[in-house]
């Protein structure tokens, strides 16, 4: 019996076309049966086993995708010596570590996938809620027939008047208001294009017959106002309580 | 001057994220389409360093290196161009994944980039994916179109359990299998009549072209 046989590695001992004449006892517990070596070898590594193994190169190695008992495709470094028309072929399967190395990028990458998903998802949501927010954020009030009450809440950008400017105008159109009176107490930060589209909109007011007032101005807002040219007629009035006295809603 | 997929595919190699992104952006620059730049780039580059495996030139190992940076010049890539573009949304949803053991994602990843760039909305479940999991975010998303890949032959022998489970899905969405296996072997005892079958990104492509644009209600 070969010393061959008690190799810690499937070992196979080929004729010149790959027929088996003896293997390791390694080589059965790690593969099928098989007459022909080319037979364990998978069917997308066959060519570069016939190239890279031929008998021309007297020893090679290459990697291949093999057949075993445990998997259709395992990954091995096979490696050949060739010695009077006879070959001996050794097959070391690639280090499993590296396998589970792939596995843990895989998943990690899978990881980073979803977070990334959750994110989005989060991230749609929140601007959802923040066009909620917008559109809760100007309510329009009636304080007489002929009179009613906007208070802006939160920053003065294009986004608040964006969202509010259609309805706003419908119900004051419907309702047949003469004063609407933008009451700027609960406003924060001003931007130049939320004054922009907010003039905008006492202009269509101005149009439709409506006379707009603004309530509650505070300096750092003032200064805004005052670069934009304003050709119309706005009453400004200094607190909310002034309004609803000359309103009659407060005694 | 040798081709610009091989030199590309060399770049990959190398895990020369750099050039190999400037070399994409150049070709895009040059005004490539994307359907051209994943083609005959990127798939000829990866396609090249397969043929290097065969010739013993490169390792396995070598492979990995290349497929994450080409996954990462792929990203770049995409956000770049949906930030350039503007996109028409169409209000259709596409999901994609690899088969469960299946890790090659890269054409794929391409074939929902396609999607994505034609106004789809997309989400790519990645590599190695398995049904339970398919089958759950099918049913909460509600996609219309559900793409599976594969690459390797025996995970083909799942495909008919995963078409099966996921064309019978309430909302009924199409289900695409896509992969460079379909031109090479019949796959009919493992689909149903309503399975679409594409070999390319191209075929994906004139797909994509050629599916409705929603339903529109019209009244005459």
């Amino acid at each position: 019996m070969s010393v061959s046989q008690y190799l810690p590695h499937p070992y196979f001992h080929v004729k010149h076309d790959f027929t088996i004449l003896s293997q390791s006892a390694q080589s059965n517990d790690v593969f099928p049966h098989a007459d022909n070596f080319l037979e364990l070898v998978d069917s997308g590594s066959k060519s570069k086993a016939l190239s890279i193994l031929s008998e021309f190169n007297r020893m090679a190695a290459c990697e291949l995708t093999m057949r075993t008992l445990y998997s259709p495709y395992a990954l091995m470094d096979v490696s050949i010596h060739w010695h009077s028309g006879e070959g001996h072929v050794l097959c070391i399967e690639k280090d499993t570590r590296l396998t589970e190395l792939e596995s843990l990028v895989s998943q990690h990458r899978a990881r980073l996938a979803e977070t990334n998903m959750e994110l989005l998802d989060k991230k749609e949501a929140l601007e959802q809620a923040l066009i909620e927010v917008k559109k809760l954020s100007s309510p329009l009030i009636e304080i007489t027939k002929k009179e009613a009450l906007v208070p802006l809440f939160g920053d003065l950008d294009s986004a608040l008047i964006e969202h509010n400017e259609t309805p706003l105008l419908a119900k004051i159109f419907e309702e047949e208001y003469d004063v609407i009176h933008f009451d700027f107490s609960g406003v924060g930060e001003i931007s130049e294009e939320g004054v922009s589209k907010f003039i905008n909109l006492l202009q269509k007011l101005d149009l439709m017959g409506v006379v707009p007032s603004v309530v509650a101005i505070k300096p750092n807002h003032a200064i805004y106002l005052n670069k934009s040219s304003i050709k119309m007629k706005i009453e400004f009035q200094n607190s909310l309580s002034k309004v609803l006295k000359k309103s009659n809603c407060v005694t | 001057m040798p081709e610009k997929y091989i030199e590309l595919s060399s770049l990959l190699l190398s895990g020369n994220q750099e050039e190999a992104w400037k070399l994409l952006s150049d070709v895009k620059n040059s005004g490539q389409e994307s359907l051209y730049i994943y083609e005959e780039l990127v798939a000829k580059a990866m396609g090249h360093i397969g043929y290097l495996w065969e010739k013993n030139e490169v390792t396995v190992a070598d492979e990995h290196l290349a497929t994450s940076t080409c996954e990462f010049i792929l990203a770049r890539y995409q956000w770049e161009k949906l930030k350039e573009q503007e996109i028409l949304p169409k209000n259709q949803k596409a999901m994609f994944l690899c088969l469960q053991h299946e890790q090659h994602h890269l054409g794929l990843k391409m074939a929902c980039n396609l999607f994505e760039e034609s106004g789809w909305e997309t989400r790519f479940m990645g590599p190695n994916l398995p049904l339970e999991y398919a089958t759950t975010a099918a049913k909460e998303w509600k996609p219309d179109v559900i793409s599976l890949s594969f690459s390797i032959i025996y995970h083909a022998e799942q495909l008919r359990e995963y078409i099966e489970e996921l064309e019978s899905l309430p909302n009924n969405p199409i289900v695409i299998v896509g992969g460079r296996l379909i031109s090479q072997y019949s796959f009919a005892s493992h689909t149903s009549e309503r399975t679409v079958l594409i070999s390319s990104l191209t075929e994906t492509q004139n797909w994509i072209n050629h599916y409705p644009q929603g339903v529109e209600t019209s009244v005459s």
